[in-house]
């Protein structure tokens, strides 16, 4: 009898270890889930402020044709990219053809001194932070979420569920962490 | 490194409400069953309650207390308190601001929430607090950060919000505001008293004085409390604001900026109950800079000074970095004007508008050949609108430190919306110049003359006619702008705009200047 109920107790443990385990992963996983969606609304949000930025700097900088082409041939890759991997190299591609873009920019005064371009800029600028940290979020969710499946015993429910690690966010290179600086 | 998300604030929440229970519960509920022995013991109250009645009835209390807290730290009272200040949502024309709000959805993305509200205190004060979700930055600050150290703000306010704390201080101050209104009530009834004991002992109301001190001992004990443990928060929220933002440089500038210009906290916007909630303390007091130890027992900030020694050890930087970065940087334009047979400049066209001495007929050298300052000038490099209310020359729009003005071409009056006018003070702090502060000593001294025999009149000081509105055409209101300069200015109840006369605008940040400096 005494035997009978430690067992049933210990089966009782069990079954609710394995619900609040199984719940903590479906949560954790939501988090990554929203974590990346975060990151889309940016990317997107950036392919949007790209055509205005350029149409209003373009009359200053005639002889930078070659960046601004460098931006606006990566934007349109970015769009229409089909897969992960194509979205993720043609964004990084943008990225680096937009930080061009600021640096040249501190080369005009002129630029620097209209309210508008400046207000551009702070956009674009809050677009890249945005991407950054929105970067910054998902790779520690995703630091979270695959060291928690590894874990034992918790890892035998991850495996019932079939959860696998999710990949990083990689950062090309170390310049890439810093934002892009526009100076005031 | 467990960055706490969305779904975790609840959970923070309850956790500081947790903290709360561990420790100001037990300590609350046995302050209160002393109080009973003392009670019983000098007047006989519950004669007949042992220990176990007496700590039943302190836990109710202290549980009823707590409810009560709980169900009175609410959102609104803060907002009344913004409303109070004339806060508002940050005016997304102006640069300055929109940088603000863009600052803090980067923040929310950082640490995965959703956006808190912003408010901008239109006080030239440098300062920030949250509570509940509301971040609130104060014009000073917002006019002095570069966007960096926004940002750094932004992510200290962001950990409190992340964590609850505001609503963890609320409830605490509640406890204490508890203790200090029985301490008040024994104090008064100790002198209500005693002339009743004068005629039976002859002497002081030793017991309600001993009840009184018993109370003192208290309260002190749970301001220490809640001292320690704000401050903690504190230090825990830089730290979260370095995981957020990764620079640890940017947060120990905005703290070094923000923490040089406290004098102007002078005359201290936030109550006291309140103050715990800002980055750093609003009202400056030796015990909160001090390094003794009844301030580290009794300050509810750790010292700026350890703080930023801390975040500039995180950068490996040192207090000459913070120094260099405040000298403020400013982007070359490439207009030149003469002044006195000599070319100087270059400004941008921004800086060119914010002299007050840019008059019409004065040449300007730009890229595309020389110029004469007035209206053909303005017709080509602004939107030009109206004609100014005291020369009737052209008026224009432009920017003063990014803030929208609209101003006149030829005697340099500047026509700001009420709502922007506070602002512009705050921004045009870094443009004046020492001379301009000695005129403006001289205006103020000449005002208050003037005012000694006319009476607290603004038309004293300016007799002229009044003027018409540019925009409905209706006279304006002449009134002080402050009372520290007496600088009277014109303004239209109906538009809501305030007209500045050429130079006004600076004697009155000279003024406030001025008064900064007698207290440095």
């Amino acid at each position: 009898m005494i035997v009978l109920g430690i067992v049933l107790g210990i089966i009782v443990l069990i079954i609710l270890w394995y619900v609040a385990t199984y719940n903590k992963f479906v949560r954790l996983r939501q988090q990554v889930k929203n974590a990346w969606a975060q990151i889309d609304v940016q990317l997107k949000r950036r392919h949007d402020l790209i055509p205005n930025l350029v149409e209003s700097v373009k009359g200053y900088m005639k002889h930078e044709r070659g960046t601004l082409e460098a931006v606006v041939n990566a934007r349109a890759k970015a769009v229409s990219a089909k897969t992960p991997e194509e979205a993720i190299e043609a964004e990084g591609e943008l990225t680096r053809a937009l930080r061009q873009l600021l640096m040249v920019v501190e080369n005009y005064p002129n630029l620097k001194a209209d309210q508008h371009v400046l207000e551009l800029m702070e956009e674009l600028r809050n677009t890249e932070n945005q991407i950054a940290f929105a970067r910054q979020a998902y790779n520690d969710t995703v630091m979270i979420f695959n060291a928690s499946i590894k874990k034992i015993p918790d890892a035998i429910v991850a495996s019932q569920m079939g959860l696998k690690e999710y990949p990083f966010w990689e950062i090309e290179e170390e310049s890439d962490r810093e934002a892009p600086r526009v100076q005031f | 490194m467990k960055p706490t998300t969305f779904w975790e604030i609840e959970r923070a929440k309850s956790r500081a409400a947790r903290i709360l229970f561990l420790i100001f519960f037990p300590f609350f509920t046995l302050s209160m069953l002393g109080l009973f022995y003392l009670l019983k013991f000098f007047w006989g109250i519950f004669r007949g309650g042992g220990f176990w009645e007496f700590l039943l009835i302190s836990s109710l209390i202290s549980l009823a207390l707590y409810f009560m807290a709980k169900a009175g730290a609410k959102r609104e009272k803060i907002l009344d308190f913004l409303a109070s200040l004339k806060a508002q949502k940050p005016d997304l024309q102006d640069l300055k601001h929109k940088q603000v709000q863009n600052v803090v959805r980067e923040m929310a993305i950082a640490a995965s929430v959703r956006e808190p509200e912003v408010y901008i205190i239109p006080v030239l004060a440098r300062n920030a607090f949250s509570a509940f979700d509301i971040i609130a930055i104060t014009e000073g600050a917002v006019s002095s950060l570069e966007r960096d150290e926004l940002q750094a703000v932004v992510a200290h306010e962001m950990a409190h919000y992340l964590r609850g704390d505001s609503y963890y201080k609320g409830i605490i101050s509640t406890f204490i505001m508890a203790i200090s209104a029985l301490l008040g009530a024994s104090l008064f009834l100790s002198g209500a008293n005693k002339n009743r004991d004068r005629e039976r002992r002859g002497g002081w109301a030793w017991d309600f004085i001993i009840v009184a001190i018993y109370l003192y001992l208290i309260s002190l004990m749970a301001r220490l409390l809640n001292a320690a443990i704000s401050r903690k928060m504190e230090e825990l929220a830089d730290a979260r604001a370095v995981q957020f933002t990764r620079n640890p440089l940017a947060l120990a500038s905005a703290l070094y900026k923000v923490s040089r210009d406290r004098v102007r906290g002078l005359a201290s916007f936030a109550s006291p109950a309140l103050s715990s909630l800002f980055i750093v303390p609003p009202n400056v007091s030796s015990l909160d800079e001090g390094h003794g130890l009844l301030s580290n027992l009794f300050s509810t900030h750790p010292p700026t000074r350890k703080r930023i020694a801390n975040l500039l050890n995180l950068a490996h930087a040192d207090w000459n970095t913070l120094r260099q970065r405040a000298v403020k940087k400013r982007p070359k334009g490439d207009f030149w004007v003469e002044r006195e047979g000599k070319w100087i400049g270059p400004f941008t066209l921004e800086e060119l508008f914010e002299k007050t001495w840019l008059k019409e007929g004065v040449k300007v050298k730009g890229k595309e050949g020389v110029f004469i300052f007035g209206p053909q000038f303005l017709q080509k490099f602004t939107r030009t609108q109206g004609n100014c209310p005291r020369c009737g020359g052209p008026l224009f729009e432009t920017h003063y430190q990014f803030v929208p003005v609209i101003k006149c071409g030829r005697c340099g009056g500047i026509l700001v919306r009420e709502d922007r006018a506070m602002k512009l003070i705050a921004r045009g702090e870094n443009l004046v110049t020492s001379q301009e502060i000695e005129l403006s000593r001289e205006e103020a001294k000449r005002a208050k003359k003037k005012l000694v025999s006319g009476g607290a009149n603004p038309k004293t000081v300016d007799p002229s006619a009044p003027l018409k509105c540019p925009f409905c055409g209706r006279p304006m209101e002449r009134k002080f702008f402050n009372f520290v300069t007496y600088t009277p200015v014109d303004f239209c109840p109906k538009c809501r705009y305030y007209f500045f006369d050429g130079g006004e605008l600076e004697t009155i940040i000279a003024g406030l200047k001025r008064i900064d400096s007698l207290y440095k």
